[in-house]
């Protein structure tokens, strides 16, 4: 099976780099990295990645919380979320549907189990889309 | 009469003021005209001429007495009369007086001051009034609070006129918005009382109103400017929180092109006391207080972010945190967090080896007057024989030291049971929260 492809939001270049090199590192395959909300529509909607890991923060208009919305409304494909240890990002999001988190800096094991969850209700899902 | 007539004892009584007010009754034989116009010309009061029946002369005795009983009646009266005109004249010009005063008060004055009837209608007012509001002294009359202000207004006006009505109380000082007659609109700050008539019933309201828009607008610009800052301080925050994670990442793409298993340790080192440095300040722009950290939710996160860095032992080595609600400048939390990102990092790599298993316990608690005592323990192998902590060729150790020594405090070590440091400091500018 080919190995899964993440793409990567994060504003800053070094730490989008530091977070492909963890996920290389764990198999995965990092086809690109978009550092505003408006490019990861733009590229999620060319590449179909299948899974997003989101910063909140982001340069533009449109923030983490937003862009997942509108990825998860168009194509269909989970995001995770790369918090901080703030608690008032935790809540801003728990106001809406349950979603997966990491904590910034992100650990190895804790991505890796975070996107095998999302891996596995993202395709349970496309599976029962299909049936 | 010898020597002295009639006349002239007349003329002389007439002239004293003592015996001016007897009255005199003539009696003569003389009857002529002349004399009788003579006695009357000298004052007498009556002329009775001889013989003369006595009971006439009682009769006319009589009536002189009540006559004269009657005028000096008349004079107290009038006397009284004239101190009475007199002493009004006073309260009338002290009344003038004081009206004068308080209508040049009342015209002088930049505040407003008016009355209004129950229904709010504008009764009295002085000239501010009408500057204030921007009519004319005719278009006020007679006009209703509700012409000048809009419906939320009127109503924080009506519930404080009910609220005097109630209590009888005056209100001070409550502000309301008031629109101009060219539509502008004006803050104005008021003191209300209640008018009631000479029989205590309530007839309306009465009021002092100053023009506060000057003043509220300063305060809405300092609110906002206020308001900037904050934001500006907490995107100065995440910005330092940001570049310090680009520098953790820089460590950590470098070291993935390191093979010696010990120099990727000291680049971890390094990416650890950098991370434990950005947490600070994501601290400092996620809690509410931009200049101090909460130091227990400090500890808490940077705990769990060296557990899972060395999560080799995350399974076997349980944390203990115990502190107290204790929040610190940021001078006092960067070397407080780096001391204990050592100390903490240590026993994780250290101090459980082969399986061990045990605790690591991190407390931070008040002790005198302006002191803190950090303490970081665990239940480990416990630290080797015969080196002094102080004279250590690590890294991590020579900086607990130094700054311990930048915080102005001693740092002990007991080895008893495993280790534990006591490190006593001042909290400079630190603040405690009691009763949690």
């Amino acid at each position: 099976m080919a190995p899964a492809r993440i793409l990567i939001v994060e504003d800053e270049a070094i730490v989008a780099a530091d977070i492909k090199g963890t996920l290389k590192g764990l198999g995965y395959d990092v086809p690109a990295i978009a550092f505003s909300g408006e490019e990861a529509l733009k590229k999620t909607e060319e590449l179909h990645p299948d899974v997003v890991l989101m910063d909140i923060v982001l340069r533009g208009q449109m923030d983490g919380i937003e862009a997942a919305r509108e990825i998860q409304e168009r194509c269909g494909i989970p995001s995770i979320f790369m918090t901080g240890y703030s608690e008032e990002i935790v809540e801003q999001l728990n106001t809406g549907k349950p979603c997966l988190s990491v904590i910034k800096p992100v650990d190895e094991n804790e991505l890796h189990t975070t996107i095998l969850k999302a891996l596995k209700a993202h395709r349970g899902h496309q599976i029962k889309r299909g049936s | 009469m010898p020597d002295l007539d009639g006349y002239e004892v007349c003329r002389r009584l007439k002239e004293s003021k003592d015996t001016r007010d007897i009255p005199v009754i003539f009696i003569s034989v003389k009857t002529s005209r002349l004399d009788k116009v003579k006695a009357f010309g000298l004052g007498g009061s009556d002329y009775i001429s001889k013989p003369f029946d006595p009971e006439e002369v009682l009769a006319r005795v009589a009536t002189h007495l009540t006559l004269w009983k009657a005028q000096k009646e008349i004079e107290e009266k009038n006397l009284q009369l004239q101190q009475e005109i007199t002493e009004r004249k006073q309260t009338e010009e002290s009344l003038r007086e004081s009206e004068e005063k308080y209508r040049t008060i009342l015209e002088s004055i930049e505040e407003s001051y008016w009355e209004v009837d129950l229904a709010g209608n504008l009764s009295f007012f002085n000239d501010s009034t009408c500057s204030i509001l921007g009519y004319t002294r005719d278009e006020l009359v007679g006009i209703n609070n509700r012409k000048f202000m809009d419906q939320e207004n009127a109503k924080k006006v009506y519930q404080t006129f009910s609220k005097v009505y109630g209590e009888g109380k005056p209100a001070k000082g409550f502000d309301w918005e008031i629109t101009r007659k060219d539509g502008t609109k004006i803050y104005v700050e008021t003191s209300v009382s209640l008018r009631k008539d000479s029989k205590g019933h309530p007839i309306g309201f009465r009021g002092i109103g100053k023009d506060i828009t000057a003043r509220k607008q300063a305060q809405d610009k300092l609110t906002a400017s206020l308001k900037e800052k904050e934001v500006l301080l907490k995107e100065i925050h995440h910005r330092v929180k940001n570049n310090l994670q680009v520098i953790a990442s820089l460590l950590n793409l470098q070291s993935q092109h390191i093979n010696d298993k010990e120099s990727r340790a000291m680049f971890q080192e390094s990416q650890d006391r950098v991370r434990s440095m950005a947490l600070i300040h994501e601290k400092l722009y996620t809690s509410g207080d931009l200049s101090h950290i909460d130091i227990a939710s400090y500890i808490h996160s940077l705990t769990h972010q060296l557990i899972t860095t060395y999560s080799t032992a995350s399974s076997r080595v349980s944390m203990n945190i115990a502190i107290t609600d204790i929040f610190l400048t940021i001078t006092t939390a960067i070397p407080c967090g780096l001391i204990i990102n050592e100390l903490v990092s240590n026993a994780l790599k250290h101090a459980f080896p082969q399986e061990r298993e045990g605790t690591i316990a991190v407390s931070m608690t008040p002790s005198t007057k302006d002191n803190l005592i950090l303490t970081v323990s665990d239940t480990g192998i416990g630290f080797p024989e015969g080196i002094d902590f102080r004279n250590t060729t690590t890294l991590g150790m020579q900086l607990v030291t130094s700054l311990v020594e930048q915080l102005d405090g001693t740092i002990t070590l007991d080895r008893s049971k495993g280790i534990t440091f006591t490190i006593t400091f001042r909290g400079g500018g630190s603040s405690i929260r009691e009763g949690t």
